[in-house]
């Protein structure tokens, strides 16, 4: 199988509403792809990426992720799952403010089960590909410099080498010249283990970087019921 | 791994913690201090008297007789006639006897008339006799032996002289001046009232009421004391001591229904736990008032718990995007609280305990309280226990918003 992600027919509502937010036939991602989805707010994307990453969970539909059903997993198992294979990098506040730097990159690998000495070595060649001085490790994460502390989410994001990253708007409170080389540090780890990468945007300069482009309006069909409804 | 979080969370909230901190720190202090003074002013008063069978004096209440008799407090209505302290004092059954004639004051300190008995037979504590510091007992009338606080307040030597004033005012204008008194010993502290007291003998008690002025004339060759022969006409109140306790209700009978005028007998431990209950209201809303300060405090943890919530909803996300379970979420903030209860309990108890271990000494020479310095009886040792309940309790609140809030959690972008 080479699709890291399979959606079939899903439609979401939250608890208590008769409306879907989320209506989508068909949605995949490859094995090692690099994604670029876009869409404004409210057009369905962390409804669709809280789905996929087991936050949420959606009564009608399919999801598969590494060939596991997301619906059938227990919340045990989803945060479990959650740690070991997903990776993310938030558009900001992506690290516990009180931990330092060691200590942020060494709850995700807890949680995913790894040892000390693994982690501590994964966390020496990560930080080094992201071009971070070692010696951070010991400082507070709320006393970095914003394109540091989005470095050092990158490094949390990967250190358990997940099969699948996915990045949020994580250029956003970057300058334009940063924003390149952010991303391009950030395929470039990437690219050591191969992880499938979903890299949601609104800015469609960055598209470049990345194999393919999926618009929500293109799959999220209750954004057309919608748009005709208003026109 | 929680553990660490927790504590490194809160060390990131300084302020907000500290001022928690200090409020649970300050009512530890109030329900321990209150607990342990409690319990041990308790043990302090049961020490009071020990080893005296019976206490009889005029028919009056059983907490009466036992406060002038034992505590120096209050007064007598009337005495006890010698023709019935010698009758009750010559029984076979009774093996000593102590007379208390009150009455008299000395600067504001109890005088308490009696004669040698008292510091052969009157014990304290678990049996303790009264020892002198200085000194030896009074060997002829117009001496007098000090309490361990009277000697040091009024800074008295042996051979100093003293003279008496009649009634309980601290200043009297009727002074017992033609009758000074030789100062013939001093008693180690005891804790308990005896510390108070200006012991004289009866004889010279009388002397000094102008009953004129005679040494003891009696020979007083049998030293058992099974025959005692005093020449006032009467005695405040006085203590006796059994051959055999198996008698203590029969004697104790026969007093109260003696013919010729109208006495009480009282057993001390009774009368002790007696006046112990009278004074139970007041103990009971002392624990009241502190077990309500301690509520305060902890519902100042929920309250500042729940209050981090609202800050604290990125934090719980990320801690959810990166597999942590919800109820760790829940854990994490019990984790908190159990924390922060620990260490003001910590504080609490060492805050008293240096507090009483610098003030043991003074305690002891002003109040005569001796208590010990570390406040882990059982009792307060259940006290923290539940404590450290309720804290856990009231942070359900807290927690259960946390894990709530973690459950419905969806990426926010």
């Amino acid at each position: 199988m080479t699709y890291a992600i399979e959606c079939q027919d899903i439609i979401f509502k939250w608890p208590g509403s008769n409306s879907p937010v989320l209506e989508i036939n068909e949605f995949n991602v490859e094995r090692g792809e690099r994604l670029f989805l876009y869409g404004a707010s409210g057009s369905g994307k962390s409804t669709l990426l809280s789905l996929i990453t087991g936050l949420l969970h959606s009564r009608e539909g399919e999801i598969r992720v590494l060939d596991k059903d997301m619906s059938k997993m227990g919340d045990r198992a989803k945060d479990r799952f959650r740690a070991q294979h997903i990776g993310f990098v938030f558009q900001q506040f992506n690290l516990i403010p009180y931990l330092d730097v060691e200590s942020n990159i060494g709850l995700a690998a807890n949680l995913a089960g790894l040892s000390k000495s693994e982690t501590k070595q994964r966390t020496l060649t990560l930080l080094d590909a992201l071009l971070i001085d070692p010696r951070f490790q010991s400082q507070r994460a709320d006393k970095l410099s914003i394109g540091q502390q989005q470095r050092v989410a990158v490094a949390r994001a990967l250190i358990n080498e997940p099969e699948i990253l996915i990045a949020d708007e994580p250029t956003s409170s970057l300058d334009e010249e940063a924003k390149d080389e952010f991303i391009e540090l950030l395929l470039k780890t990437q690219q050591r283990t191969g992880a499938s990468v979903i890299f949601v945007s609104h800015d469609r300069s960055l598209m470049k970087h990345f194999d393919r482009t999926q618009s929500m309006t293109d799959i999220n069909r209750v954004l057309a019921h919608r748009g005709s409804h208003v026109i | 791994m929680l553990f660490s979080i927790a504590w490194q969370s809160l060390l990131n909230r300084k302020v907000s913690v500290a001022l928690t901190l200090a409020s649970l720190t300050l009512s530890v202090i109030v329900v321990v201090g209150v607990e342990h003074i409690r319990s041990q002013a308790r043990a302090s008063f049961e020490r009071t008297v020990s080893g005296v069978d019976l206490i009889v004096g005029a028919r009056t209440s059983q907490i009466n007789l036992l406060l002038y008799s034992v505590f120096r407090i209050g007064n007598a209505t009337n005495g006890i006639s010698s023709e019935s302290y010698e009758l009750i004092a010559g029984d076979p059954r009774v093996a000593w006897t102590i007379p208390l004639s009150l009455g008299d004051s000395h600067r504001g300190y109890r005088v308490l008339g009696t004669d040698s008995n008292f510091f052969e037979h009157f014990h304290f504590a678990q049996q303790n006799s009264l020892e002198f510091s200085q000194g030896k007992a009074f060997s002829s009338a117009f001496e007098t032996v000090l309490g361990a606080e009277v000697a040091r307040r009024l800074a008295y030597q042996l051979g100093d002289s003293i003279t008496l004033s009649h009634g309980l005012g601290e200043i009297s204008f009727s002074n017992h001046e033609s009758t000074p008194f030789t100062v013939s010993g001093i008693l180690e502290p005891t804790g308990t009232p005896v510390d108070r007291t200006v012991h004289v003998t009866l004889a010279g008690l009388d002397a000094a009421h102008g009953l004129g002025p005679h040494e003891d004339t009696h020979q007083h060759d049998d030293d058992s004391g099974a025959e005692q022969h005093i020449d006032s006409d009467e005695v405040t109140a006085f203590m006796l001591g059994l051959h055999s306790r198996m008698s203590v209700f029969e004697i104790q009978r026969a007093i109260n229904e003696h013919a010729g005028e109208p006495l009480l007998a009282i057993l001390p431990g009774v009368a002790l736990a007696q006046l112990w209950e009278v004074m139970g209201s007041v103990e009971s809303i002392l624990a009241l008032i502190s077990a309500l300060v301690m509520l305060a405090s902890l519902l100042g943890i929920a309250t500042m718990l729940f209050a981090s919530m609202r800050e604290r909803q990125r934090e719980i996300f990320l801690f959810r995007s990166v597999g942590m379970h919800s109820t760790s979420i829940f854990f994490l903030i019990e984790i908190e609280a159990i924390l922060i209860t620990t260490l003001g309990i910590g504080f609490g108890l060492g805050v008293v305990w240096v507090t009483l271990s610098a003030g043991q000494d003074w305690l002891s020479q002003e109040y005569g309280l001796m208590i010990d310095t570390l406040p882990l009886s059982p009792s307060i040792t259940a006290y923290l226990g539940v404590i450290l309940i309720a804290s856990l309790l009231l942070s359900l609140l807290p927690g259960v918003a946390a894990y709530r809030s973690s459950l419905g959690t969806k990426l926010k972008f």
